[in-house]
């Protein structure tokens, strides 16, 4: 089964947004579960590649509030952990079922500044390049017999500076010719019209409804009061009104 | 129709890239233009789709009109409704990320209605021929299947021009001749004007119509590309000819033959092949590769590669895009680990320098005289070879200039620099010829024999008539293979496709024949 980006796109901001309010370990464990749970109607591996440098991450995060903060908030650091594990499992599904494109797409609907959101989105696929290119630039500097950087993490970054000015260098060509395509691909256009925007069955509308509604719920009746539950309940309801469009 | 009236251009700070330029091209014209690197070629393109003055501003002077309008009062997103254009580089061209995507980033731009945008989708992608390719992936594509889907993204448009700036210059030998017999039936069949530039004259001079030379910014000749190769001398303007046509112009033939076909007929009874001659003996072995296998996570590249490298040779290796080659120089110049088999230095290890097929890989520092340095002071040798390796590249002259003003050649010359200013015993080219002209090529074939004598050269390519010219000996290489090795007359003659064009027509004159340069059959 096939995730439509945009409720992928609706799910993420819940979860980012419920994982900034809720403060209670256990509602947060909830929200854990739920953020895990569309993983099983993805490919299998994907989310997995994903979450397996977020685990290292969340240890980091872990013991760095206990450093600075002390044993006795590991409440406290124990919910940041959920928190991050739960923000980086909604992206993960996000940008597991949505290419860039998408990204464009859910922006236009959004009536969001289109042109810097593709623009971005756009850069978004030259990024493995860049990681190709610094392969490339180190392996460069060994094909002239420069194979190590010094001892010390001071001569290690004097030595990758040029190496950065190379990246910088080709990055900008690369940026460059880029801008020469949209330009010639009548890029930017007050004109321009989507050509197969992916809309929403009745199933998944009432899916992210449904889901709204909970998340809704959960979060206004039992931990914001006042104006805020006000927010809480607004956001994502402003959110489905790009469904309709 | 396309004209130019009096028209000069110069970007802030530097010379007159086009300097009083002036002609009509009339609808259904294939021009190609052709002139050294840094002639004005890709500027000219730039004024016809309105990235001149609206992309890159400058000082405009005189006036282009493209099918009545002026590229300065409006945009280009408006120019490509009539002129589509191509550039070079097909990998960073492509902006969407799936080829049908790509296709229709345009027409959506252009606000066209979804069922409009269906069909002309349906039409490209069969009149192109990628139909299977639709729903992939752009990263999946290799580079002559990208720039089919670029031309598809430009004739989707429906434009009544194509602009190519270099379109082959990064692709293997098919992969060049699908895309400029696509180009040559979008002309032909559909009556599209098409403006080219290119350094490849012997795939292109004789599909155009009209051959415009540019020199330093000016049009020097502009005519039927038969009477001005005829006229002119192309050599000298850094153009250079066909191989049948060189041989034409050095027996005085007046009118020259463009292609294998038409110099058969012309030189038939007028030349003599004679097997190709190697002057170089391989001296030691420097570094032995023995059962050489490696692979990318479970994707196999090379395979059980057996292979002997000498000093004092020149050892070419060829073969379609994808087959290795470069793998297999990483492996040799010690930048990847092969996981089976052995490679046996007899050098040090030090003492390999490789040359990247992207010249601005070697760029690290703000002129030529920096980033040859650089590679001395990283490997603590003493600064005097810089000197001496600026003269013998020639490009003393450009010494303080920052690489980002360089032409393609001179860049090409200096990463070329930045690795023989430390002498390696064994030097590694890899595709040094992407988007170089004649006359660079030439400077880089008399680079190379000049430096083979004393050290080993690895030379990877598809210009055969470069191989040709330099490489002792030829190893083929498929699927991670060396399929075939041997000397370079063995490799090179009797195919169709990894030969030269001398060959093709000594084989014409007398089957078997093994000459491959002008000079084996004068």
């Amino acid at each position: 089964m096939r995730i439509n980006p945009f409720l992928a796109f609706i799910w993420l901001i819940l979860v980012l947004f419920l994982s900034l309010l809720i403060r209670d370990l256990s509602d947060l464990l909830i929200l854990l579960a739920v953020s895990v749970a569309p993983v099983a109607l993805l490919p299998r591996g994907v989310w997995i590649s994903y979450m397996k440098y977020s685990l290292i991450s969340a240890l980091f995060v872990f013991l760095f509030n206990l450093l600075f903060l002390g044993p006795e908030k590991l409440d406290f650091a124990l919910a940041m952990v959920f928190r991050f594990l739960a923000i980086t499992s909604a992206f993960a599904v996000f940008s597991t079922v949505a290419d860039f494109e998408d990204i464009i797409d859910i922006a236009e609907r959004l009536r969001l500044p289109s042109k810097a959101v593709a623009s971005f989105a756009i850069s978004m696929r030259f990024f493995p390049q860049v990681l190709r290119d610094a392969r490339g630039i180190k392996e460069s500097m060994e094909a002239r017999g420069i194979r190590r950087e010094g001892k010390g993490l001071k001569n290690r970054v004097r030595a990758r500076i040029p190496a950065l000015s190379s990246l910088l260098l080709i990055s900008l060509e690369r940026s460059i010719i880029a801008a020469e395509a949209l330009e010639i691909k009548s890029f930017p256009s007050a004109r321009r019209r989507a050509w197969r925007r992916r809309k929403m069955s009745a199933f998944e509308i009432v899916l992210s409804i449904v889901l709204c509604s909970d998340f809704i719920l959960g979060a206004t009746a039992s931990h914001i009061p006042g104006p805020m539950g006000i927010v809480a309940a607004a956001l994502p309801a402003t959110v489905l009104l790009g469904v309709r469009r | 129709m396309i004209e130019f009236r009096d028209f000069s251009f110069r970007y802030p700070g530097g010379d007159y890239a086009l300097h009083n330029v002036n002609f009509k091209v009339e609808q259904g014209e294939f021009v190609l233009l052709a002139g050294d690197s840094g002639s004005g070629k890709s500027t000219l393109l730039r004024a016809l789709n309105g990235l001149i003055p609206h992309f890159y501003s400058g000082e405009y002077c005189g006036k282009v009109v493209v099918y009545g309008l002026d590229p300065r009062e409006i945009p280009p997103r408006e120019i490509s409704r009539y002129v589509g254009t191509v550039l070079q580089d097909p990998e960073n061209q492509i902006v969407m990320s799936t080829v049908e995507r790509e296709i229709a980033f345009p027409l959506e731009n252009a606000g066209l209605k979804w069922e409009e945008i269906e069909k002309r989708v349906e039409d490209i992608l069969d009149l192109i021929g990628i139909n299977q390719l639709r729903d992939r992936k752009v990263d999946e594509l290799s580079g002559g299947e990208l720039q089919k889907v670029a031309i598809a993204s430009a004739m989707a448009m429906h434009p009544r021009a194509l602009l190519l700036d270099e379109p082959t210059s990064q692709l293997d030998p098919r992969s060049a001749e699908e895309i400029l017999n696509l180009v040559t039936r979008f002309n032909e069949e559909l009556g599209i004007t098409v403006i080219m530039a290119e350094h490849r004259m012997e795939n292109t001079l004789h599909r155009a119509d009209r051959l415009i030379v540019l020199n330093r910014g000016e049009v020097v000749e502009d005519g039927e590309p038969r009477i001005i190769a005829s006229r002119v001398d192309l050599d000298s303007l850094g153009v250079g000819y066909p191989q049948v046509s060189r041989i034409a112009r050095m027996l005085g033939e007046e009118y020259l033959p463009l292609t294998v076909k038409e110099a058969w007929k012309t030189l038939g009874k007028k030349i003599n092949p004679r097997d190709a001659k190697i002057t170089a003996k391989g001296g030691d072995k420097i570094v032995e590769l023995r059962r050489v296998s490696f692979s990318y996570g479970s994707r196999r590249v090379l395979e059980g590669i057996d292979l002997d490298i000498r000093r004092g040779e020149a050892l070419g290796i060829i073969g379609r895009n994808g087959s290795g080659k470069t793998t297999l120089a990483k492996v040799i110049a010690g930048i990847l680990e092969p996981q089976r088999g052995r490679v046996i230095y007899r050098i040090p290890k030090d003492s390999l320098g490789m040359v990247f097929q992207n010249p601005n890989l070697h760029v690290m520092g703000d002129s030529v005289r920096e980033n040859l340095e650089y590679t001395l002071k990283a490997r603590g040798e003493n600064m005097e070879k810089v000197k001496r390796s600026l003269e013998f590249l020639r490009i003393k002259h450009v010494e303080d200039r920052n690489p980002m003003d360089l032409s393609g050649g001179e860049k090409l010359l200096m990463a070329l620099g930045t690795v023989l200013v430390f002498q390696p015993d064994l030097l590694i080219l890899d595709e040094p010829t992407r988007g170089l002209s004649w006359k660079h090529k030439m400077h880089l074939a008399g680079i190379i024999e000049e430096y083979k004598r004393e050290h080993g050269v690895i030379l990877i390519s598809h210009d055969m008539e470069l191989v040709a010219k330099v490489a002792d000996r030829v190893a083929l290489m498929s699927s991670g293979r060396i399929v075939l090795e041997g000397s370079t007359p063995d490799m090179l003659s009797g195919t169709l496709t990894f030969s030269t064009q001398v060959n093709k027509l000594a084989n014409l004159i007398a089957p078997g024949s093994r000459a491959l340069r002008e000079e084996d059959v004068l």
